[in-house]
This record gives structure tokens, C-alpha cells and sequence, in this order.
């Protein structure tokens, strides 16, 4: 809107003078997320969400045109309280996109709402934030962490799973995506392993499965470790006896070409897949799979719904200069066209969802996940702590 | 736990711990010869996997291992002769600063090339199954030849220092280091030799593990940790202390690990189980702190 009488005046002023304020974006939009360090693989796919969806949107939000100004928190508290400092009070963003880490997300809450900026976190959603903490500011927009093992657990249940084997990475998303499961299960596990960071071998906790006659294994691993775990537990020859459950994050598409054949036959639960049948997703998947040769990730999916949510807000609330308006078009967000299907903003500001549950098929190109079933309006246990009201 | 359970958990340890040897044995031989802290060994463990899996996905596995095992020879002689030679008379703090440094390097420059995802690792279709040991126990194929692999290799080590003349060299070396040099024998050489047939070893350990765990940038390094452990319990420069060692502490994480569970006594019997091998280490380095198979 106002970038016409800005290229109107470069246009008019004379070689040689400075073409003062072209430069200027009229929505300036900060994105954090953890562009090296251990979570690398998912701020790559973040970021790639993010661009595919500002080039579907001819570089603009809300009909201005955008600049980006990158963060790298390195999944580091303390590395993202200082760049939320330099965004806000240096670069002057308007909006703050991104987030993958939970610790991350915890760090910055306070200062981001204290300073009354808009954040739109598009991967992290820890349980505190859900609940007593929840701020008008702050908007979840990926999921609440416990969605996907409260799907899976009920999914299990109505399966029919009667002896439930339950492992874990032994640290806090470990311990949440295992309690989240089994709250979901409504019962309890027979037997809850946490195996610790760094360890390769998963030997001798899969003769233990083996023997404890379990007919179900929940398992939450991410990254490398879900490839060792996945390939070790179809070379133990365990498939044929015990069905696997875990989470998204266990076979996508990061480590599915690392676990190859041995992914096949996992169920997992997911926000996202690539078979939800709408246009904006087949548009987005096509891309995606055009520009980076392999599906997107649900750290990619939720990311660029983040931005086309922000798109229809910022539409609504006609720019980010009001914020109070903003805010309240981020709420009633009725022009939001989910990527994910059906949507709604929850009084927390986390997503009630359909979680999808999927599972591992080989196609002629590759491996997909086929939709099994979903369990629909998925919402957190921490809403009914938090005691905003609109 | 049923009889054919332990039975399981004993072999899994025994894997475990002969994998641990394969790793370690090159650590501890560069440190009983030459005096050198060599923390980039996991980075050896780790290039030699990326070698050979992403050359066996274009030419197959036996291409690949082949590529594997050259390249990381290659590697070895290229990073003695630029950079380890240089590290020899320094102090280990010196030693450790810039091997540690070669470390980091080594996985950036992975990234850089391979990229942050893991790769997948193939394996031949003839290993890819299990093996019925018994009515009701099933071990995978792959697994047991890893432990044939790694005793062959223990054997063929063995055989080289005790049997050959390069081997007298070696052990002459690490004892009396003058002396050998004033009998007119290439010290130099001899060096380079130790360090790249530790660099094959642990290149052997990466590729063979490679379809086990994660091909991924920084794999070699928790790895390289509990081959530091195994070096402290069973005494620099001892082969047959690396061996022992390799299999205590294989045997004892394993089996530790084969009982607990996350609500074990209040959760206690968990953190023992991540500390049992350190422990060991603790106890040895107190009572016995020249390692418990050295003279």
C-alpha cells in the first residue's frame, strides 16, 4: 500500500542521491528458530515453511510487503533471550514467528509479552504456556506437546491394546510424550523405560520387550535416535510380535530415508500429513516436494500455516500498527484457511485439532503415510489453568 | 528373567562390549606408543561410515566397504602427517585442545558435504534376517557377525604386534622410545603406522555399526566417551587390558540397562544404571589407578 509513493520518490530522485526509506518494509517480521546446534535439522525446515509460504504470498502478509529479519537461538535459552532483545529494540520487528525448542519458548515468553509484542510460535507448545501462563500476545499455533500422545494413547485404547510396553528418551519431552500417551490410554503401561541421551545400542531393552509379552510398544524418539531405534527394532525381528505407536517425529521424512524399509508398518500420530485433501495442502506439498526433493516435515507444514495465518489476521486488522487490533484479528481469525484442515483457536491460544493417525507405506518413489483415521477436535489438558477471557 | 533371556543379554553384552574394542583399541594403542590423546578417533569411526554408505548406495556394498576402508587409510596418513605429527612432543592439554578441535571440524565439514539428516545405511540382504539359537531365542544375523568381525579383528591386532617385526618395533617403541631411535629405526614411520592402523580399526567399528545406530554428523563422539572409560579401567597401551576392559563395560551396561526400569527404586535405579560404567572407572581409578590390566 505504501510501497508506491516510496518507489515513486526513488524513481524521481536523481543518480547519485540516497533513495532514503525504500529499504523499509512496511511489516517487519522477526523469526527465531534453532539454525545450528542439535536441533538444526528442525529450524532448517522451519525456515523453509516460512519462505515457500511468503513466496506463495508474492512476498507480501496482509497485503504489505514484508522484510525478515532472522534469529539463530541455537535451542539455547539464554542465546534467545538476548536475540529477542536485539529484534525488539534494534530491528524494531512488528511480528515474531517461529520457536521449536520448548525451552525456548519458556525463556522468551515473558520478555516478548512484557515488551507487547505479537508471537506466533509455530512448532513449540509446552504444557505451562497452555495453561497459567497463557498470555494475550502469545499464539501456539502448531500444537500443545501432549495432542500427539493423547491421540496415539486413545487411538491404542480403541485398538484394543491391552499390555502396553512404554520407552522414552530420558528427558523432559520424553517423560511428557510417555505421560501424555498414557493419560490418552487411560491406563497404565506395564513396564516405562527411559533410555538416556547419547546411547546407540537398544539391545538389551528389546530382548526385555521381547520377553515381556507386551502387544503394544509406545516409543518416543527423535532424530538420530528414532533411526537407530527403528532399525534395530525391525532387525530384533519384534515386528511380527508387537505392534509400534509413537508420535510424528519418529518416522518423518528427516529420518524415513535413513530407516528405509524398516519404518514400514509404524503408526504415529501427527498434526499434519501429506494426503489431507485440500487444495491449499496439495499446493503447498507440491512445492515443497518441487524445490526440496522430499515431503515436508510437520516442523515445515505448521510453519507456513503460521504465516498464512498470520496473512489472514493481518488482512483483518488492515496492518500491524494497532496491536490491540491485531490481536483481536489473530483471535477471530475467520479468513484462515488451514493447510491442516479443520482449525480452531482454543481460549489458550493453542490449536484444537484433528490429529491424524498414520501409518508407514512403501509407494513406487518412496515411503508415505497413510492415513489410518482421525481423531478429531483434539484440544490440551492445561486450558481450563488459564484464565484469559475473550 | 528366563534362562534363554540372560542368555540373550550376555550375547548382547558381549556384542556390545567387542564393538566398544574395536573403537577403543586404536585410541589405546596411539596412547600407549605414542603418547597422544587422540580425542578426533570418533571422527574416524564416523567418516569411514559416511564413506562407505554413501558409496554403497551408488555401487553396493561391497564397493563401498572397499571405498570405506581406503578413504579413511587416506585420511589417517593426510591427518598424521599435516596435523598429529605436530601434537607428539606437546602436552596432553595441547593434545586434547587439538584434537578436540580436529573433532568439531570433522563434523562441520560432514554437514557441510552430507547435510544434517541422516543417511541410510544398506545392508547385505544375506545378514539382513535372525538366527534361531535356540527354541525361543532369535538373534540378529547382523549383530553376531559384528561380533565375528570384531574378534577376527582382535585376532589379526593381536598377531600383528606379538608376531611380526613391525609389531616388536611398535612394542619397542612404547617402552624404550630413545633407544629404538638410536638403533637407527624410523620413529616417524613407525608412528604413522600405529595411528593409521588405529584409524582402520575405528573406521572398521564405524562401518560396521553404521546399520545399528545413526549415520549422522557427530556419531563417533558419546561413542568416544565410553572408549575413554575402557582406556582408564583397562590401562593405556595394554591390548588385553582393551579387550577385558571392553567387555566389563560392555557386559555391565548391558545388563544394567536389561533391568531397570523408569520407576525402579523411585527412579534411582535408572540414574544407577547411566552411572554404573563411570563408577567402575571411579573404583578403579582409586584403587588401581594405572588400570586394572598393566604391570
Amino acid at each position: 500500500m505504501k510501497a508506491t509513493p516510496t518507489l515513486l520518490k526513488c524513481l524521481l530522485a536523481t543518480a547519485g542521491l540516497a533513495c532514503v526509506g525504500a529499504a523499509q518494509a512496511d511489516i517487519k517480521l522477526g523469526f527465531m528458530g534453532p539454525m545450528s546446534g542439535p536441533l538444526a535439522i528442525t529450524g532448517q525446515d522451519l525456515r523453509r515453511g516460512l519462505d515457500l509460504a511468503l513466496e506463495h504470498l508474492d512476498g507480501k502478509l496482509g497485503g504489505e510487503t514484508v522484510t525478515v529479519v532472522a534469529a539463530n537461538d541455537q535451542a539455547n535459552p539464554s542465546v534467545a533471550t538476548s536475540e529477542l532483545t536485539r529484534l525488539i529494540e534494534q530491528e524494531k520487528i512488528d511480528v515474531l514467528m517461529g520457536i521449536a525448542a520448548s525451552n525456548v519458548a519458556m525463556a522468551i515468553a515473558q520478555p516478548a509479552t512484557q515488551a507487547g509484542l505479537p508471537v506466533l510460535y509455530t512448532h513449540a507448545g509446552p504444557g505451562a504456556l497452555a495453561g497459567k501462563a497463557c498470555a494475550p500476545n502469545l499464539f501456539a499455533l502448531g500444537h500443545q506437546n501432549d495432542q500427539y500422545g493423547e491421540a496415539m494413547g486413545r487411538y491404542m485404547k480403541d485398538q484394543g491394546v491391552k499390555n502396553l510396553y512404554a520407552m522414552g528418551l530420558d528427558y523432559q519431552a520424553g517423560w511428557e510424550m510417555v505421560d501424555a500417551a498414557l493419560h490418552g490410554f487411560g491406563g497404565k503401561a506395564s513396564a516405562k523405560v527411559y533410555t538416556p541421551m547419547g546411547q546407540v545400542d537398544f539391545a538389551p531393552e528389546l530382548s526385555r520387550v521381547r520377553n515381556s509379552g507386551a502387544d503394544g510398544l509406545y516409543v518416543f524418539y527423535p532424530g538420530g535416535a528414532a533411526v537407530a531405534f527403528v532399525r534395530q527394532f525391525a532387525a530384533s525381528g519384534l515386528k511380527n510380535q508387537v505392534q509400534l505407536y509413537s508420535v510424528g517425529a519418529l518416522v518423518d521424512p528427516t529420518v524415513i530415508g535413513a530407516q528405509a524399509d524398516a519404518a514400514l508398518g509404524v503408526i504415529s500420530a501427527n498434526t499434519w500429513n501429506a494426503g489431507i485433501d485440500n487444495p491449499q495442502n496439495q499446493r503447498f506439498l507440491k512445492d515443497f516436494v518441487a524445490k526440496h526433493d522430499r515431503e515436508p516435515t510437520t516442523f515445515a507444514a505448521q510453519t507456513y500455516d503460521a504465516v498464512m495465518y498470520l496473512d489472514a489476521a493481518l488482512k483483518k486488522a488492515g496492518g500491524a500498527q494497532d496491536r490491540a487490533k491485531l490481536i483481536d484479528a489473530l483471535r477471530h481469525n475467520d479468513g484462515f484457511q488451514s493447510i491442516r484442515g479443520n482449525f480452531k483457536l482454543n481460549r489458550n491460544h493453542f490449536p484444537i485439532q484433528d490429529m491424524i493417525i498414520q501409518q508407514v507405506e512403501k509407494t513406487d518413489g518412496g515411503y508415505q503415510q497413510k492415513i489410518l483415521t482421525k481423531i478429531e477436535d483434539v484440544s490440551d489438558r492445561y486450558v481450563d489453568e488459564c484464565e484469559m477471557k475473550w | 528373567m528366563s534362562l534363554a533371556l540372560l542368555l540373550e543379554q550376555l550375547l548382547n553384552g558381549l556384542q556390545f562390549g567387542l564393538m566398544l574394542f574395536l573403537l577403543s583399541v586404536g585410541v589405546t594403542l596411539i596412547f600407549g606408543v605414542m603418547n597422544l590423546v587422540n580425542i578426533s578417533h570418533g571422527s574416524l569411526f564416523m567418516l569411514a561410515a559416511f564413506f562407505t554408505y554413501s558409496a554403497g548406495a551408488r555401487w553396493g556394498y561391497g564397493l563401498g566397504l572397499l571405498i570405506g576402508l581406503g578413504g579413511i587409510i587416506i585420511v589417517a596418513i593426510l591427518l598424521e602427517w599435516l596435523v598429529i605429527r605436530r601434537l607428539y612432543q606437546k602436552s596432553h592439554l595441547d593434545q586434547v585442545l587439538g584434537t578436540f578441535g580436529l573433532m568439531l571440524i570433522f563434523n562441520e565439514l560432514v554437514r557441510i558435504i552430507w547435510g544434517s539428516e541422516p543417511i541410510f545405511a544398506l545392508t547385505p540382504n544375506w545378514l539382513s534376517g535372525s538366527i534361531q539359537l535356540s527354541e525361543n531365542l532369535y538373534y540378529p544375523t547382523y549383530r553376531l557377525a559384528i561380533t565375528v568381525v570384531a574378534i577376527l579383528a582382535g585376532l589379526a591386532i593381536w598377531l600383528l604386534l606379538s608376531r611380526t617385526r613391525i609389531g616388536m618395533l611398535v612394542r619397542a617403541g612404547a617402552d624404550k622410545r630413545e633407544t629404538v631411535e638410536a638403533l637407527g629405526v624410523n620413529i616417524n614411520f613407525l608412528f604413522a603406522v600405529v595411528f593409521v592402523i588405529g584409524a582402520v580399526l575405528a573406521g572398521l567399528a564405524g562401518i560396521m555399526m553404521g546399520p545399528l545406530i545413526t549415520v549422522e554428523s557427530g556419531i563417533g563422539d558419546p561413542l568416544l566417551i565410553l572408549a575413554l572409560v575402557v582406556i582408564v579401567v583397562g590401562g593405556a597401551g595394554s591390548l588385553k587390558g582393551c579387550l577385558a576392559a571392553s567387555v566389563l563395560i560392555g557386559m555391565i551396561d548391558t545388563l544394567s540397562r536389561a533391568l531397570v526400569t523408569a520407576d525402579f527404586a523411585g527412579g534411582a535405579g535408572r540414574a544407577i544404571s547411566s552411572m554404573s560404567v563411570y563408577l567402575l572407572m571411579l573404583v578403579v581409578l582409586l584403587l588401581r589407578p594405572q588400570g586394572l590390566f598393566t604391570r
